[in-house]
């Protein structure tokens, strides 16, 4: 098919504002009179404040007001719910007195400027009584997490899956994984600004969240609040990769909106993203699979233990994803699953990308690896007998995985990375010298959307300006990986315009219909599907009224470049400017789209990743020598933007697998690197070239036959690095980080233990 | 807070003499001194900031001595001509501290003089015999070796009212081989983990005058005994486990009781290794001129 | 104090705080927001800026010291609405997604491409390690900074 916009490398919308700094993001804004608000917070892991002081800060001049537990809504909430009907545990407050972890709020101080803000914070003094903190699950079970809170400081999932792990048949094969706590790094830190207008008891959000009615439902539900005063306005996000899902500040920087009657600036540094929003989950497992004598799977045990720290937040609900993705990529007659997700005095826990994708494939294809090599097989070879075939229904929740062409990315990853004979090379290197190289891969498959769960749908109104150009209302929430533009041109594909002409503003409570936000990948499959259907509604009451102008049926008429003709006689012809004025002189409709689609299908994309690396045996540290992604996308509609997400998969899962690590000190709970000085993420020297290979098998449903790949394309990356390395030293790492220090200790015991077999 | 921007020597001793004392600092590139306040509401009586201070900026060669300028930048030194023929180990030095943004800010006074254990500059300075120059408020110059400059602490044995103003270096001589390696948690942007120092005279094949400094093992980086385990010898890989083995026993001995001791005891090994490269490739450039 | 600096090319004179940092100067007296805050310590690289034409932190230059300097911040790189080389180049290699590093990572470009008209992707990719991207895996940007030196080498200007 060809297409004038779909699968074209056309750039992010605002890209040239970008280029210029003239994008404005939330904390770019400047309101008159806005105020700035800046948190006190715990400096203990655990504790109950016996007397909070803060006359000090109050005295000092250009203070406005300080906000604590003992004069704001002692409303407790979840920040992951969206909606108010969502059953989820409810432990937090805006303040508290009993804090849970160090970084737990306090206080906070609204003051003119940022500088007094933060001086006033310093003159705050809080006598704290100290409890014994609970840090690892381990402590935090022995007591049920119950001096943390007094219910659901534990929460046991009921036993999910089917069939009966204890009569198959076949080798028990068991494996360990387990990985650490991990912080988002999106560039932009958190920012907030609200402005309440205490006479009109209207209140405006201005946020970079993924959820525009997620945070207007928290606000209202806290504040008191009719949702119909509130206006949620999503800024322009500069990443989230999650971090920006929960409601976090939203509520805080309402709460000193209302309070203060003035504009209120809320913003993160960096440390206080670190510590105060949500951090990927630190995650135990241990699985048991049971193998056939033809290596096939015939049943599969697991049990998986999630640090949700000091609040549950979405992490119940974050265990259960995990147990949705395990029958998605290999045939298990039989899958038993157990998870906990348990409180600690620590830093909360929450949305990461993949939302159980990435810990599920972390499990499943680090035990894939591992049996592989037990077996003495190749990996890909494992895989090519246990794979769904196209088609095949997820036995958990039951519904098709769409033409999920598994063996497709295996094969022509295969071939296109040169597995054979790069396995062939490897197996000659000289082991004695300093450096090490191994290769590995790993396969997924994530989301495309909620379906089966209820409640997606995306509702859309299109409608056309009196000289062509189109405005299209969607509640799309872009976290700079370039939707808008997806959208966009998918709006100008249909209505062969350019997609310059076409103006689509991101979340805003005030002019979406309710949607849930950016969630499970579901952008491009749910809403982009509907803006697809608007359009062409949009197109066809423009065929309508173009035949009344050109008189001819609607079904002679062809579109082009903004205008209509008839197909047999193309100099008859008018353009889209002239239908919107036909029309509009007419007086009896608009030319307006509204529509709701709801989708009736989730397919799984699938992705296989295969990596080299090197390993320095001297000094431990890992280098990225080629990493290839094969990538079932339905349809790559913006192939660069598609390679993008491929790259920020990657340096995520560099991250992951090598430097990234939040460390608490052990005793006190305190963060130890909450700062990028000390917090290592991978940079421009750290990467080789990453090759990308798409692979386009229209989906039925997708816009343009297209599914996921946000996500999709992080779900693998972590696996098969660690199989690269795994393969470079012969060993069986599967504890995260593979930082130098586990490495080299990894190699000393490798070297103990054959000294102690040879005599 | 009051801002001193002195633009003589004569200036900067009298900023020194008048405000030197508690609450006052000076300054340079800010690259440590900010983000050691970042998110602080702090405060200073007095800073003496003193980029622009021309002389301060200066390289230069006289009476056997190169002269390095105190706020001379880390971009500005790796490039310097004089530095890439003497100081091979300076260049490497300067060029693996931060990021580009860091090298055209930071200065090699204030990486010196912040005393970092894991500042890279002073155990270069270290073996190359350099010496710190040090203008008082009274506007008495004195001359310290390296050694005498940091207090085994880690801290600066200066007056309050005394500033680094330059580094001077003697220029090495004939056969004079140098080099610096480090160990980070990445190949670039990364504070050192560990750093080896080296400077040597090869003679008749042989190295003598073997100078190794250990840096980021100890509050303040120190002249390795395991330099014994190159003197005298001819430069080769073969070295390798004997270096090894020396630097490593130093390693653990001098951090007996922190948790990276272990780490760092096995992974001098791979510092040992880019020493000998280093060394080996600067040997084969040196034979090659005419 | 009176500070009399060079501003994207014009001379200006302000009374500053000395101790406020450039980013703080530049964001709230000037209303120049391209040069964003992501760490505030010199790690991140999203508020570079040109001082007298080197790549710096503006979260790390006190006000007070830049008396009789130059700085170039992403506003000063576009002539009349007309993209700057570089800042095109970003925009036609999809090297921008987010966006946020972008102003610091485009003027660590225009650094490093005034003093070597013609890198390697080795110097490129070093010369762009102080700046973070957590959104492409640096590829595409590599990309448009070695198309961006092309270009100027063609014209003949940096």
């Amino acid at each position: 098919m060809d297409y004038q916009y779909i699968g074209k490398d056309i750039p992010v919308n605002d890209s040239r504002a970008k280029a210029c700094g003239q994008l404005l993001y939330a904390a770019d804004l400047h309101l008159s009179g806005m105020l700035y608000m800046k948190l006190f917070l715990s400096p203990v892991a655990h504790g109950i404040v016996r007397s909070l002081d803060v006359s000090k800060a109050l005295a000092l001049p250009g203070v406005v007001t300080v906000l604590s537990y003992e004069n704001t809504p002692d409303v407790t909430y979840n920040r992951g719910r969206v909606r108010a009907t969502e059953e989820a545990p409810d432990q937090e407050t805006l303040f508290s007195r009993h804090v849970r972890f160090v970084g737990d709020r306090i206080a906070a101080v609204v003051a003119e400027t940022p500088e007094l803000a933060q001086k006033a914070v310093s003159l705050i003094q809080a006598d704290i009584q100290p409890l014994l903190p609970l840090l690892t699950p381990d402590q935090a079970l022995a007591q049920d997490a119950r001096s943390i809170h007094e219910k659901d400081g534990v929460v046991r999932l009921p036993q999910i899956g089917y069939g009966d792990y204890a009569s198959a048949q076949g080798e028990e094969f068991s494996h360990h994984t387990s990985s650490q706590r991990v912080s988002h790094i999106a560039m932009e830190p958190h920012c907030t600004v609200a402005d309440y207008k205490p006479a009109s008891d209207r209140m405006t959000v201005w946020t970079a969240t993924q959820s525009v009615f997620g945070a207007r439902s928290a606000i209202a539900s806290i504040l008191g609040m009719p949702m119909s005063h509130i206006r949620v306005i999503k800024t322009p996000m500069g990443g989230s990769f999650g971090c920006k899902q929960e409601m976090v500040l939203e509520p805080l920087a309402a709460c000193a909106a209302k309070m203060t009657g003035r504009p209120v600036m809320l913003r993160f540094s960096r440390s206080e993203v670190m510590l105060c929003t949500m951090l990927k989950h630190p995650l135990d497992s241990h699985i048991k699979v049971k193998f056939s004598p033809q290596r096939t799977i015939t049943g599969l045990q697991l049990s998986c233990r999630l640090d949700a720290g000091a609040y549950q937040t979405v992490s119940p609900d974050y265990a259960d994803a995990i147990s949705k993705k395990l029958s998605w990529v290999y045939n298990i007659p039989n899958v038993e699953y157990h998870a906990v997700s348990v409180c600690t005095n620590t830093p909360v826990s929450g949305s990461y990308r993949g939302w159980g994708g990435p810990e599920c494939a972390l499990i499943m294809e680090n035990m894939m690896n591992a049996a592989a090599r037990r077996f003495v097989m190749d990996p890909i070879e494992l895989r090519l007998r246990n794979i769904l075939p196209p088609y095949a229904t997820s036995r958990i929740n039951n519904f098709s995985l769409g033409n999920l062409p598994l063996e497709d990315a295996l094969l022509l990853g295969r071939d296109r990375f040169g597995w054979e004979a790069r396995k062939e090379r490897l197996a000659r290197q000289d082991r004695s010298g300093r450096y090490l190289r191994g290769i590995g891969m790993a396969l997924a498959t994530h989301t495309s959307g909620y379906f089966p769960r209820r409640g997606d749908w995306g509702t859309v109104v299109v409608k056309m300006e009196e000289d062509g150009s189109v405005h299209v209302n969607c509640n799309v929430h872009d976290h700079g990986c370039g939707e808008v533009i997806v959208f966009r041109s998918i709006v100008a594909e249909v209505l062969s315009i350019s997609p310059d002409l076409v103006d689509l503003p991101e979340g805003d409570t005030a002019y979406n219909a309710l949607d849930n936000g950016c969630y499970t990948s579901r952008s491009i499959y749910v809403l982009g599907r509907a803006i697809l259907d608007a359009s062409n509604l949009l197109l066809e009451q423009l065929k309508r009224n173009g035949s009344q102008l050109l008189g001819c049926r609607p079904e002679d008429l062809s579109h082009r470049d903004g205008a209509l003709f008839v197909t047999k006689q193309p100099q008859r012809r008018c353009t889209y400017s002239q239908i919107a004025y036909y029309v509009a002189d007419k007086g009896t409709e608009a030319l307006f789209v509204s529509h709701t689609h709801v989708p009736i299908s989730n397919p799984g994309p699938a992705a296989a990743h295969f990596a080299e690396v090197e390993v320095d045996t001297y000094t431990g540290l890992c280098r990225l020598v080629d990493y290839l992604a094969v990538h079932d996308v339905g349809k790559a509609l913006n192939p660069a933007l598609c390679r993008g997400q491929v790259g920020s998969a990657l340096q995520q899962g560099l991250g992951l697998v090598f430097c990234e690590e939040l460390k608490l000190d052990p005793k006190t709970g305190r963060a130890m690197n909450a700062d990028m000085q000390h917090y290592h993420v991978a940079r421009a020297c750290d990467f080789s070239k990453i090759d990308t290979l798409f692979i386009e098998k229209p989906d039925e449903e997708g816009p343009f036959g297209a599914k996921s790949v946000g996500e999709a394309c992080y779900v693998p990356v972590a696996p098969a690095l660690i199989a690269a390395v795994n393969n470079a030293l012969e060993l069986e790492l599967s504890d995260l980080p593979l930082d130098p220090p586990r490495i080299l200790a990894a190699l000393a015991r490798k070297e103990r233990e054959k000294e102690a077999v040879t005599p | 807070m009051n801002f001193f921007q002195p633009t003589t020597l004569p200036q900067l001793a009298q900023c020194l003499a008048e405000q030197a004392g508690p609450g006052c600092h000076l300054i340079a590139g800010c690259t440590d001194f900010l983000p050691q306040r970042n998110g602080t509401p702090w405060d200073a009586r007095a800073l003496i900031s003193l980029v622009n201070l021309a002389e301060l900026g200066q390289i230069r060669q006289e009476n056997g001595l190169v002269s390095l300028g105190a706020t001379c930048t880390h971009t500005q030194v790796e490039g310097h001509p004089l530095v890439r023929q003497y100081f091979p180990a300076l260049a490497q030095a300067c060029g693996s501290v931060g990021s580009t943004q860091i090298r055209n800010r930071g200065t090699v006074g204030g990486n010196v003089g912040n005393a970092s254990p894991a500042g890279d500059l002073y155990p270069v300075l270290l073996v190359l015999g350099a010496r710190g120059v040090v203008l008082s408020g009274n506007q008495a110059v004195r001359r310290l070796p390296m050694e005498q400059l940091v207090l085994p602490q880690g801290a600066l044995a200066l007056e309050p009212d005394e500033a680094i103003i330059a580094f001077e270096l003697p220029v090495p001589s004939p056969g004079n081989l140098n080099a610096f390696v480090k160990l980070g948690e990445r190949t670039h942007v990364t504070i050192a983990k560990i750093s080896l120092s080296a400077s040597l005279t090869l003679h008749e094949g042989r190295m003598e005058q073997v100078r190794l400094a250990l840096g980021a093992v100890a509050r303040r980086a120190f002249l390795s005994s395991s330099s014994s385990a190159l003197e005298g010898k001819s430069l080769s890989k073969a070295l390798l486990p004997e270096l090894f083995d020396a630097l490593s026993r130093e390693v653990a001995a001098s951090i007996p009781d922190r948790p990276s001791m272990p780490y760092k005891r096995q992974a001098v090994r791979g510092l040992a290794d880019d020493l000998l490269s280093a060394l080996l490739h600067q040997a084969r450039d040196v034979s090659q001129q005419p | 104090m009176i500070i009399n600096f060079v501003l994207n090319g014009r001379p200006v004179s302000r009374d500053l705080l000395p101790q406020r940092r450039l980013i703080d100067v530049l964001r709230e007296d000037f209303c120049l927001t391209g040069a964003k805050e992501s760490c505030g310590e010199g790690e991140c690289g999203a508020c570079t800026v040109l001082l007298d034409g080197r790549a710096v932190h503006s979260c790390l230059v006190l006000a007070g010291q830049l008396e009789g300097h130059a700085v170039t911040t992403i506003e000063g790189m576009a002539e009349n609405g007309e993209l700057d080389v570089i800042q095109n180049a970003f925009v036609e290699h999809v090297a921008i997604q987010c966006g946020f590093c972008t102003p610091g990572m485009i003027m660590s470009a225009k650094g490093l491409l005034l003093q070597n008209p013609d890198p390697s992707e080795e110097e490129i990719r070093i010369a762009l390690s102080g700046n973070i991207c957590r959104c492409s895996g640096y590829a595409q940007i590599v990309a448009a900074v070695q198309d961006a030196a092309k270009r100027l080498r063609e014209v003949g200007k940096a």
